[in-house]
């Protein structure tokens, strides 16, 4: 403010001086071409013959100023009510207009970018959703996969445990079977020997204890002639 | 032609335009055309230009809200958001002086802000504003602006009356800067001129050439003459703002 006055200050002497300095040299110069002046002079004297003598500034001569006043006046007051009523407004509302259309349309564009970001979330959370239950998917198959299988190989292994005990309960029974057939053969065969040999009769039975009793205690004997000749001797 | 007073003389246009009221002359004169010529011209470009209102502005209605924004800035930045109330006021302001000084610059015109008594009549349209609504609105206590906060007892018989002086001068000031800008620059646009009318009657056919000379420098010098109708404008109605704020807050 303190700027304007000091500006303003300034350009008020400079004009002054200005005005000055080239009134006086106007007037020189107007001097020199006296005819001319003359001929000024005479035009305003028709203009204004009551203040012809004096030849100052036209401003400062007081014959219009009232028509000046007025006529600032009309002028004035006509423009200042069209720009009031008219002019101004029209304006401002259509400034008004335009800055509620370009902050709508701002407003628009943040909302259509919010919802295309929560669109993008979305479809990301959809994405991670159904990668995550495909990978549950493929692991429960796995799984059950893996299930099944061992519980086909436990049948499997179970099955063939009790083939494997089967057989080895049959195989122990056959050789059961066989070593007794043996031991009978052994003692039907002492029978006929000693009854060949001896004239005598044996029982069955004690035929059979004996060779079993020999057959239990083959592993000390060295060898089965010895235990034989042992038995013959007793 | 060469008196280069003479472009200020006012005279009535016509006989039949001599208008009286009471014993007081009113007549139209080359003063009031002129005004006339500046109201119509900035009505009908208004108009025109604020009519139709388009979303995306033609170059018309650019300017119109250009000039619509630069005085809306002007009158916020000097006076407040309070300031709205005085914008038709200082709208019009600036268009009258601005038209007054640049229509002034065609030549055969005539320039009714070289006319102290135009001048005045708008400075003193502010200072009686600023007067009667200053009082309007504080009362009594418009008067402490005169006597700024914190002045010692012993100086305000010194600062009062400093106070009171430079308030009352305020309309003296605004017009006679005005008036006395245009009437320097539109004599010296004259002066300038007369060389060259003078060098032609002095040297004949060699005097065109002479001539040439005083006319180059009075392109600058209408140039120069633009920025300073500008300015001048500029500096009335920001001077105007200034005054006009105190209705609403008193500084100090």
């Amino acid at each position: 403010m303190n700027m304007i006055r000091h500006i303003a200050g300034f350009s008020v002497a400079g004009a002054v001086y200005f005005a000055s300095a080239a009134y006086s040299f106007a007037g020189e110069h107007a001097e020199a071409v006296s005819d001319h002046v003359a001929t000024v002079e005479g035009a305003v004297a028709t203009h204004a013959p009551e203040h012809a003598a004096s030849s100052g500034l036209p401003q400062f001569d007081p014959t219009w100023f009232a028509s000046q006043v007025f006529w600032l006046a009309v002028c004035f007051a006509f423009l200042y009510v069209v720009f009031a009523k008219k002019t101004l407004p029209n304006i401002s509302s259509t400034i008004d207009r335009r800055r509620q259309q370009i902050e709508s349309d701002i407003e628009t564009t943040e909302s259509l970018t919010n919802d295309s970001e929560a669109i993008l979330e979305e479809y990301e959370r959809n994405l991670k959703n159904s990668q995550a239950k495909a990978r549950a998917i493929v692991v429960g198959m796995v799984q059950n996969l893996k299930a099944d299988a061992d519980i086909v190989q436990k049948k499997f292994r179970d099955k063939a445990e009790k083939t494997i005990a089967k057989t080895e309960t049959v195989i122990e029974e056959a050789k059961q079977t066989a070593l007794q057939e043996v031991q009978t053969i052994a003692a039907d065969v002492a029978i006929a020997t000693v009854d060949k040999l001896l004239g005598a009769k044996v029982d069955q039975k004690v035929a059979i204890s004996v060779v079993k009793s020999l057959v239990s205690g083959k592993q000390k004997m060295p060898s089965p002639v010895q235990k034989k000749t042992t038995k013959k001797a007793a | 032609m060469s008196n280069p007073v003479e472009q200020f003389q006012i005279h009535p246009l016509h006989p039949s335009l001599q208008f009286h009221i009471g014993s007081v002359d009113v007549s139209f004169t080359n003063s009031a055309l002129w005004m006339l010529i500046g109201v119509v011209l900035s009505t009908v470009l208004l108009s025109v230009a604020s009519k139709k209102r388009a979303l995306v502005p033609g170059r018309m209605q650019m300017f119109a809200e250009s000039l619509y924004e630069f005085i809306a800035n002007m009158v916020r930045d000097n006076i407040g958001s309070e300031g709205r109330r005085y914008f038709p006021l200082i709208f019009t302001l600036f268009v009258m002086v601005m038209l007054g000084n640049t229509m002034g610059l065609i030549p055969y015109s005539f320039t009714y802000t070289s006319h102290l008594i135009v001048t005045l009549a708008m400075a003193m349209l502010i200072f009686v504003m600023v007067l009667v609504l200053g009082i309007a609105r504080h009362g009594f206590h418009f008067f402490s602006f005169f006597l700024p906060p914190g002045v010692p007892v012993w100086l305000i018989p010194l600062i009062v009356p400093i106070e009171i002086l430079s308030f009352a001068i305020r309309p003296v000031t605004l017009s006679v800067r005005l008036f006395a800008n245009m009437i320097a620059g539109h004599i010296m646009l004259k002066v300038f001129a007369g060389f060259s009318v003078g060098m032609v009657a002095a040297f004949g056919t060699w005097g065109y050439a002479a001539g040439a000379v005083p006319m180059l420098f009075n392109t600058v010098l209408i140039g120069f003459e633009l920025l300073i109708a500008f300015l001048q404008a500029y500096v009335f109605t920001v001077l105007s703002c200034i005054y006009l704020k105190d209705t609403i807050h008193i500084d100090h």
